[in-house]
């Protein structure tokens, strides 16, 4: 075996046990020279290992970095890095950018070491919601508080995680980590009450007697950028608005996130007339929602008796944002609800039509062809107006169902027509797909509506490393991932196409069964092989995107080229290891909405890693 | 001879059938005899390291498959693992609920012990409301959400798109908290459209 070789060496823990007379020889040679004793397990594969250069001279430019094959032509990426218990961002996900991983941020820890840093520390935050006396005479809620003064609400809060524009973009764009597919989640405040707080401090007062909740605290990450949603908790969301803000935090230790209602960011009210063409609405909410994210935008309003006049209130939102009305069910409650988006205004008057019971509709899940039963998830959507009593009323209906092994599902629905996503079961081999009309009758109990589903179309290919010989790289993880795009909350089951899986065979060739899609394919080479991952985004010729529709389609071979090492060594803001850290590396392509994930490692026990990273090929 | 060496010679006599009789059963015990073979274990869930983390609530799924990340200790490397991911599991309808993704991992000789599943979740596979999901690693699965004879190990996140966690009350332990989960709680069979 070469010094670098795709094909991973049995460890000697690993090798089949002796036949006997190898085993007798074995013992004899054991009682000869007791000092033969096997070497341990190795702790990474040893592939992609070498003592000197001439062991990497297959890989042209390839050097022996680390007794490791590698190149060195650094590239700035970014780290996401979550967890780390016993440090200072136990649950947390800290970004930072590769060049910004310097030792002297870490002087007294790194040492001589040029492979070391600290991650960004957290600033504890303490916050609260006030409602000030002309804001609460505005909404006309009052929260009983001193005379003149700023009362908090209890609320609940999310903090989610901003990242910097990409470079061309506006440089002073609010950019949503999760809306370009950076995965720094969002962090929720904990409700403190007013004891909590410092007497020092300053913070309003929930009044006399009060016993709810009225701030929050939390801790995130200093030097970062946030959206600060603010949510009051019921019964004062009646009145007062969600508040949606930008926030920075600074390099501080302690950081007060306070934000009172100012009468001039509130918007007019907005008053809706709530009626219904026969069914009681006791217990509905109405209120306003963005189309886009699905967030509630406004207060929320109850209904109790009927007809209704409902005032709304919304505080600093976007003129851009789409907006809409909706008027849904209790949770628990199976009805369809009513969404009204603005076109350009919405209408005061809102009438729930009469829509009829729900009708008991049952099928089958089938494959096309063959037949075959198909366990599936079901998605179902209406499309057209549910009932012809009011036929332009915007009421609408979504719910799930299973098929089971048998293929059968059973759901009620009301009348009216359906699109229906259909995604079978990950380890069957048919397709996800979407069916575009699904008729429900006014008939209360109807059976025997089947939806077929078609076999996956699959990708091709293989895997080889970049040596002289392009040795097939076997073991391999392939890894089809959909291109992400935009939610269209008009066509909300459009995206259909899951990721896949597979592993390479011994000939470094891959067939990976996928749902109809755009992709892009990762080749990720067994863990501890030091080969970096490599991304394919487009097929080899044409380079057109990775467009899977039907039948088979070949994306050549994948060659995984010698490694950057990036390995590093971090440190908490407070000089402690970075123990069990999870450690994912992002790298931005011009052009593309999301960063590719180019490697993921963990950290030792000594707030180490390994990582083996070479950028997306063009 | 002399008096060292005839104590010498005496001491390799009475030394000899003694290393031969260790020798001996040496090599039987050396011989390929069936050991007992190791216990499996299923994979091990680090939890700390799970992102997002555990004690918050999804607020945007993105569809990409780099959203969810689950680092798992194997026992041994060599002999695979699987895992599937579900949306509101729901006990009663038992091996009916399938999946929204999952996969079975080749073990291979060399491989690090420590693996990463990531996965995502598509908006179409949830709809509007709060909903629950939950990743389940093991050895292998008899049928869905059943794990063979060594168990498994599992996490799960609390989703709410809406950011308002208070439209879904059933969260034991408060945001922030331990994140634990009650079972099946919003988990209606039909996943309706009425949990705003």
């Amino acid at each position: 075996m070469s010094a670098v070789d795709p094909r991973p060496e049995l460890s000697p823990r690993r090798r089949p046990l002796p036949r006997r007379p190898a085993a007798i020889a074995a013992c004899l040679a054991v009682i000869a020279c007791s000092g033969a004793i096997a070497d341990p397990p190795p702790a990474v594969a040893t592939v992609n290992r070498c003592a000197t250069d001439g062991d990497c001279a297959g890989y042209g430019s390839g050097t022996c970095e680390a007794a490791t094959c590698a190149v060195n032509v650094g590239f700035d990426y970014t780290l996401v890095v979550s967890g780390a218990a016993g440090t200072d961002i136990p649950g947390y996900s800290v970004l930072l950018r590769a060049r910004d991983i310097d030792p002297r941020r870490a002087a007294a820890r790194c040492g001589t070491n040029l492979r070391c840093g600290a991650i960004p520390g957290l600033s504890l935050i303490s916050g609260s919601l006030g409602a000030d006396e002309a804001t609460q005479r505005q909404v006309s809620r009052s929260l009983h508080g001193a005379a003149g003064a700023t009362v908090s609400v209890p609320t609940q809060v999310e903090y989610r995680p901003l990242v910097p524009p990409r470079p061309g973009d506006d440089p002073t764009a609010t950019v949503l980590a999760s809306d370009v597919g950076l995965p720094l989640p969002s962090v929720f405040g904990r409700p403190i009450s007013g004891d909590a707080f410092p007497s020092a401090s300053g913070k309003p007062w929930g009044g006399p007697g009060a016993t709810e909740a009225i701030g929050w605290a939390v801790s995130l990450v200093s030097g970062s950028s946030y959206m600060r949603y603010v949510m009051p908790d019921p019964p004062f969301d009646d009145a007062y608005p969600p508040v949606a803000i930008r926030v920075n935090i600074p390099q501080s230790q302690f950081v007060d996130d306070d934000y009172a209602y100012r009468p001039v960011d509130l918007s007019a009210p907005q008053t809706f007339d709530v009626g219904s063409d026969g069914a009681s609405l006791a217990g509905w909410t109405v209120a306003l929602y963005d189309r886009q994210s699905q967030r509630r935008i406004s207060s929320i309003k109850t209904l109790a008796d009927l007809p209704a006049t409902v005032v709304l209130y919304t505080s600093l939102v976007d003129p851009a944002t789409k907006m809409e009305l909706v008027v849904a069910p209790p949770r628990g409650t199976i009805a369809p609800e009513l969404g009204f988006p603005a076109a350009p205004t919405i209408p005061r008057a809102q009438t729930y039509p009469r829509v009829g019971p729900a009708r008991h509709v049952s099928g089958r899940v089938l494959a096309a062809p063959g037949g075959d039963a198909v366990p599936a998830q079901l998605t179902f959507r209406s499309t057209e107006p549910l009932t012809s009593s009011i036929q332009n009323s915007p009421v609408r209906y979504r719910a799930t169902a299973w098929a089971d092994a048998s293929g059968d599902f059973a759901i009620d629905l009301f009348q009216g027509v359906y699109e229906v996503a259909v995604a079978p079961a990950g380890e069957t081999p048919y397709a996800a797909t979407l069916i575009p009309r699904f008729e429900v009758s006014e008939d209360d109990v109807q059976g025997g509506k089947s939806v077929s589903v078609p076999l996956k179309p699959s990708i091709h290919g293989a895997a080889a490393v970049s040596d002289a010989a392009r040795s097939p790289l076997a073991e391999a993880v392939v890894v089809a991932s959909p291109v992400p795009g935009a939610f269209d909350p008009d066509h909300p089951l459009a995206v259909l196409a899951r990721g896949a899986q597979t592993t390479t065979a011994a000939d470094g060739s891959f067939t990976l069964p996928v749902d109809p899609g755009t992709y892009d394919v990762w080749i990720q080479p067994r863990t501890g092989s030091r080969f970096p991952w490599v991304v394919r985004t487009s097929l080899p010729d044409s380079k057109a995107p990775i467009v899977v529709s039907a039948g088979h389609l070949d994306v050549g071979t994948i060659v995984v080229p010698l490694p950057v090492d990036e390995g590093r060594t971090l440190f908490d803001s407070e000089g402690r290891l970075l123990q069990g850290a999870l450690i994912r590396a992002f790298y931005t392509v011009a052009g593309r909405k999301s960063p590719f994930l180019i490697g993921e490692a963990m950290t030792d026990a000594n707030g180490k890693y390994e990582l083996y990273l070479t950028p997306p090929q063009p | 001879m002399r008096r060292g060496a005839r104590i010498a010679a005496a001491l390799a006599c009475a030394v000899a059938p003694v290393s031969a009789a260790l020798a001996a059963v040496s090599c039987v015990l050396t011989e390929p005899v069936d050991l007992p073979a190791k216990p499996h274990r299923h994979p091990t869930i680090l939890h700390g390291a799970v992102a997002p983390p555990l004690s918050s609530v999804v607020s945007v799924v993105d569809g990409t498959d780099r959203q969810f990340a689950v680092p798992v200790q194997l026992d041994d490397p060599t002999q695979g693992y699987a895992w599937a991911v579900f949306i509101d599991y729901e006990p009663s309808l038992g091996a009916t609920h399938s999946p929204i993704q999952g996969n079975t991992v080749v073990g291979a000789e060399g491989n690090a012990d420590i693996q990463v599943i990531n996965f995502g979740v598509l908006q179409s596979s949830l709809g509007p409301g709060c909903h629950r999901i939950e990743l389940i690693v093991a050895l292998s699965f008899v049928v869905p959400h059943v794990a063979d004879p060594y168990g498994a190990d599992s996490v799960s996140w609390f989703y709410s798109p809406a950011g308002d966690v208070s439209g879904c009350s059933i969260f034991e332990g408060g945001i922030g908290a331990d994140g634990a989960f009650p079972p099946s709680a919003d988990a209606s069979p039909d996943g309706g459209s009425s949990a705003r």
